[in-house]
């Protein structure tokens, strides 16, 4: 996997193939001079993100393939992509291309935000296509993994969970109907691996190894990666592959699929609050209001939640968390 | 501990300013116990006046009954203390009055009988980041109903067995109400001697 610096795209002696990922309207606000667009939406997310119930959601590799080709991508092409959402468009297109064969492919590190803030030229307009031949020969390969594979080969895989702390422990269900993670899954929010300058490139491949390795991953290790639809899941494992490691797969159905297979398992983390100073456990996320509905007899008493008042109105929009200490004062008569 | 925007610590003992609204049986005697410690600075709300029904409990004397509580208190604090400061209030606290009463109060200590008006002066004081010493179940006696201080925050204390209620058949007598009342005091005394 190539990232490629934003300098290195005004290299006049190389010809690269420039891919944006944007949404058409971006695209013809202003794009890279010579890009051609491919949203991703179009070959990523057919129908709904949270309705569809398919294992996966690529365009097919016939489609694919015969689309790129029409953009004018040949056997000898070299593709440069690049995306406005901190690398995870252009992920997408590196996995899907990599699945089925289209192996040159760079990621323009920072994007289209790192592109226009470095002052390089732009150009207006729609998108002008010159076909190429289609290619002699495809050699697919296996960056995608089925939801039938994961779970033929789940004892074998490292699985981690690319989404955010909330999502991972349940508290943001994200349109899902459960939340939680997969059983045995290992937490790497893929923000962790974008540096968190302006350019928003990735991390040096040194700090990616260093993470995972805290995480107990190994380079040969069989890894498979998800998120809630396939995207930042992508680019955690376009990351990995970046840093070195060689058995990364993307579960491409992730959370959307899983979450509605009511025989699939859910991890979620056990919340212990305290409750007037007694320990009670929760599974799911809740208001405080609904978390202390056993506790609250007239509905007058004062709530404090970790020692700061809330009024009646906030107790039905504060969502409990680990560790959260509540507790509820009844008056009685008499002074 | 900041209290309305000042540190505990750089605020001189007399300056602080203490509201205790309520001046029954922990009142009075929350009071009482703040100017035997030194404590001489002070503003009483009440609306009501000695009864002779008050005398089994209360800091009050017979020769007293029919006086508003507020200026009998006053008396009475002052012959323990000539040089007591103590501000009067004789009305009742509600909705339409709290925010005057109790906006320059650095400590409020909520000794109200009344379960709602109790709920009404909590609620005022924490919102408005005051250092609160409430008291909840004060009834029957501390060996059968023991009083217990619970800290919510450091700004927000309850005392009481949080068990009994006046309003439904608890009878309210001397000692433990004596107790509660203490251990009100005992608390901003606490936090004066050993937190700043």
């Amino acid at each position: 996997m190539k990232l490629i610096g934003v300098d290195e795209l005004s290299d006049k002696s190389r010809q690269y193939f420039i891919i944006d990922t944007r949404r058409q309207q971006e695209y013809e606000t202003g794009h890279i001079v010579g890009a051609r667009v491919l949203p991703v939406d179009y070959w990523l997310k057919e129908g709904d993100e949270y309705g569809s119930t398919r294992g996966t959601k690529m365009v097919f590799e016939k489609d694919f393939i015969s689309l790129l080709y029409k953009m004018g991508v040949s056997d000898a092409t070299e593709i440069v992509v690049y995306d406005d959402n901190h690398g995870r468009g252009s992920a997408r297109f590196w996995i899907v291309a990599q699945q089925y064969g289209i192996e040159n492919v760079g990621i323009l590190d920072g994007g289209w935000h790192n592109y226009v803030s470095n002052g390089l030229p732009v150009e207006r307009g729609v998108c002008k296509y010159q076909p190429s031949g289609y290619p002699s020969q495809i050699r697919t390969r296996e960056y995608i993994i089925s939801l039938s594979d994961l779970l033929t080969q789940y004892p074998l895989l490292k699985i981690i969970d690319a989404r955010s702390d909330e999502e991972w422990s349940g508290k943001d269900l994200h349109g899902n109907p459960r939340g939680g993670h997969l059983p045995g899954a290992i937490h790497l929010n893929w923000e962790e691996l974008i540096s968190h300058d302006t350019a928003h490139t990735f991390v040096d491949r040194e700090e990616i190894v260093s993470k995972a390795s805290a995480l107990g991953l190994k380079r040969d290790d069989a890894i498979v990666v998800y998120c809630q639809a396939g995207v930042r899941a992508a680019f955690v494992a376009v990351a990995l592959i970046y840093a070195g490691f060689e058995n990364v797969k993307v579960y491409d159905g992730s959370m959307c699929e899983w979450s509605r297979d009511p025989s699939l398992q859910l991890e979620k983390e056990i919340m212990k609050i305290l409750i007037n100073d007694q320990e009670v456990e929760f599974a799911e996320p809740m208001t405080v209001s609904q978390a202390v509905r056993d506790f609250v007899v007239t509905g007058e008493e004062i709530i404090m939640h970790n020692g700061k008042y809330l009024s009646r109105e906030n107790c039905d929009k504060c969502i409990i968390a680990d560790g959260d200490k509540i507790d509820i004062i009844k008056f009685l008569a008499g002074g | 501990m900041i209290l309305n925007g000042r540190t505990i610590e750089n605020i001189n003992k007399g300056d602080i300013r203490i509201v205790i609204v309520g001046c029954g049986g922990l009142g009075s005697n929350v009071a009482m116990n703040l100017v035997r410690a030194g404590i001489l600075s002070m503003e009483l709300i009440d609306f009501d006046v000695v009864s002779e029904s008050n005398l089994d409990r209360q800091f009050y004397f017979r020769d007293q009954v029919g006086r508003p509580k507020v200026t009998a208190l006053k008396a009475n604090l002052c012959r323990i203390d000539p040089h007591a400061d103590i501000q009067c209030l004789n009305v009742r606290i509600s909705d339409d009055n709290i925010a005057d009463i109790l906006s320059s109060a650095d400590v409020v200590f909520e000794c109200v009988d009344d379960q709602s008006v109790k709920e009404l002066v909590t609620r005022y004081a924490l919102v408005a980041d005051k250092l609160v010493i409430a008291a909840s179940g004060i009834g029957e006696t501390n060996m059968k109903y023991p009083a217990k201080v619970r800290k919510i925050s450091d700004k927000f204390y309850v005392v009481g067995d949080f068990a009994t209620d006046i309003r439904t058949g608890a009878t309210p007598m001397s000692a433990k109400v004596a107790i509660v009342a203490a251990q009100q005091a005992d608390i901003l005394l606490d936090i004066l001697k050993y937190h700043t």
